[in-house]
């Protein structure tokens, strides 16, 4: 192999598109040759430069502007607006309506209009199609939400998980996978911020049993005892006798601080 | 039933993924911007080197994939049909902005690194004259040095994604890693 024939596949050895017995012929040759050796060594230093030149994080906007883009969609799919297939029912194709030229015919025109827009809203059943157009542009929103929120869930910066929680906020019927992941965050996050927007979002769907369940749990599973107080203010909503329990335990208990005692005691006279 | 999860959504490959898509799930391109943003983010920034423009781009990139779904195949594999999209994104950008030949102008430091160049380490310093000598490489040898560097991609994809042949490509790396070497030992003797 001669120093040209050599140095024309020093990338192809780099990026490993060669064959075994062709990067055997090239070492063979770097071996014997100093000048191609001290060539090759060049490249390959700058190569693996370039392999630890980390990777940049994108800003929080453009998760926003994504997620933004994509339920907007969802919602023009779901309206059916700019269906090529199906046109918007009752958009004329003849004259258009004309409004009265009068302001104060105009005006009264307008309400009359809006009126009776709030009324066929209000009390006129939507057609089946209709119905089923809603429920499927519900349940398109409920699971991108729903997977938003799990992928946040599991990111190692704490605004993020935060935003995670936040998402789920707007779920209108949370699958079970939602459900997990907030009793998860409540018990296991290390940020009592974000195991306290966890809570929040739980209280939401509190009627749920799997969520009651979790909810009992969490207050044995809690390490500090304001976040005890807090999960056992939400159980005291809907079974008394648990959370006094734990209220009791922890109001008598001295390793817990005066101050939260005290405040447990408060919340002891007062609510429950 | 159309939009309902399955559990097993989240191991889906990205070429399944795009069939959901394809059959109306427009929900379902969320896992692909979780699985690819960053890459492709970082493709852009390596290209242009201004981040605000690279993050227009990669949300360029998801509306030209939703808009363009029915043209995806299955039998090649997803990530090199997106990286199609990413050069057409940014080839369209860079016509619509002829600023951008000229990364003197664009060019932003990275984000969260020592902003004072007498504490930064000496890794960050490497990384900073690194990045500076990609930039002011010549595009065609910058798109082809990133895609094959950073992206994993054959000569053969990279060639037909540039439509170009193989041989061009190799040159086109080659060279490319050369003059790298070249200017990064300029501006780090200049540094010095």
């Amino acid at each position: 192999m001669t120093c040209s024939e050599s140095r024309d596949l020093f990338v192809d050895y780099l990026t490993g598109e060669l064959e075994f017995e062709q990067r055997r012929r090239i070492q063979r040759h770097v071996n014997a040759c100093d000048r191609c050796r001290e060539a090759l060594a060049d490249l390959s230093e700058m190569w693996t430069k370039l392999g630890v030149l980390p990777d940049e994080m994108p800003s929080d906007n453009l998760r926003q502007r994504f997620y933004g883009m994509l339920e907007t969609r969802l919602e023009v799919d779901g309206s059916g607006y700019h269906r090529k297939d199906t046109p918007a029912r009752g958009v004329s194709t003849g004259r258009r309506f004309q409004i009265p030229l009068y302001p104060t015919i105009r005006a009264a025109a307008l309400v009359l209009v809006l009126f009776l827009g709030f009324a066929a809203g209000r009390w006129l059943p939507l057609g089946n199609q209709g119905r089923n157009e809603v429920r499927r542009m519900q349940r398109d929103l409920d699971s991108m939400r729903s997977l938003v929120m799990l992928s946040l869930a599991e990111r190692s910066s704490p605004s993020t998980r935060l935003q995670g929680v936040n998402w789920s906020q707007e779920i209108e019927k949370p699958d079970p996978r939602v459900i997990q992941s907030l009793l998860r965050t409540l018990d296991r996050d290390p940020n009592v911020n974000v195991r306290l927007s966890a809570l929040e979002a739980l209280n939401r769907f509190s009627h749920l049993p799997s969520v009651r369940r979790g909810l009992l749990n969490s207050m044995a599973r809690q390490t500090s005892p304001f976040m005890q107080v807090a999960v056992a203010e939400q159980v005291a909503q809907w079974d008394q006798t648990a959370a006094r329990a734990t209220l009791d335990r922890l109001g008598s208990d001295p390793e817990v601080p005066s101050e939260v005692r005290k405040l447990i005691r408060s919340r002891l006279e007062s609510t429950i | 039933m159309k939009g309902k999860r399955t559990p097993a959504d989240r191991d889906l490959s990205d070429e399944q993924v795009m069939k959901g898509i394809q059959s109306g799930r427009v929900e379902m391109l969320a896992i692909l911007f979780e699985r690819h943003h960053v890459k492709l983010f970082n493709f852009f920034l390596r290209l242009c080197g201004n981040r605000v423009r690279s993050e227009d781009l990669v949300q360029d990139v998801f509306v030209r994939i939703l808009k363009y779904n029915h043209t995806y195949r299955e039998t090649g594999p997803f990530v090199f049909w997106m990286y199609q999209i990413a050069r057409r994104v940014h080839l369209d950008s860079a016509r619509r902005d002829q600023a951008v030949s000229s990364l003197e102008d664009t060019w932003q430091e990275p984000r969260s690194r020592e902003a004072n160049p007498d504490e930064a380490t000496v890794l960050e310093s490497e990384t900073r004259m690194l990045r500076r000598a990609l930039s002011e490489l010549p595009e065609k040898k910058r798109e082809a040095l990133v895609l094959s560097r950073f992206h994993d991609f054959k000569y053969r994809e990279i060639a037909e994604m540039m439509n170009c042949t193989v041989s061009t490509v190799k040159i086109l790396v080659h060279r490319g890693i050369k003059d790298l070497r070249r200017i990064y030992g300029g501006i780090k003797g200049g540094v010095q």
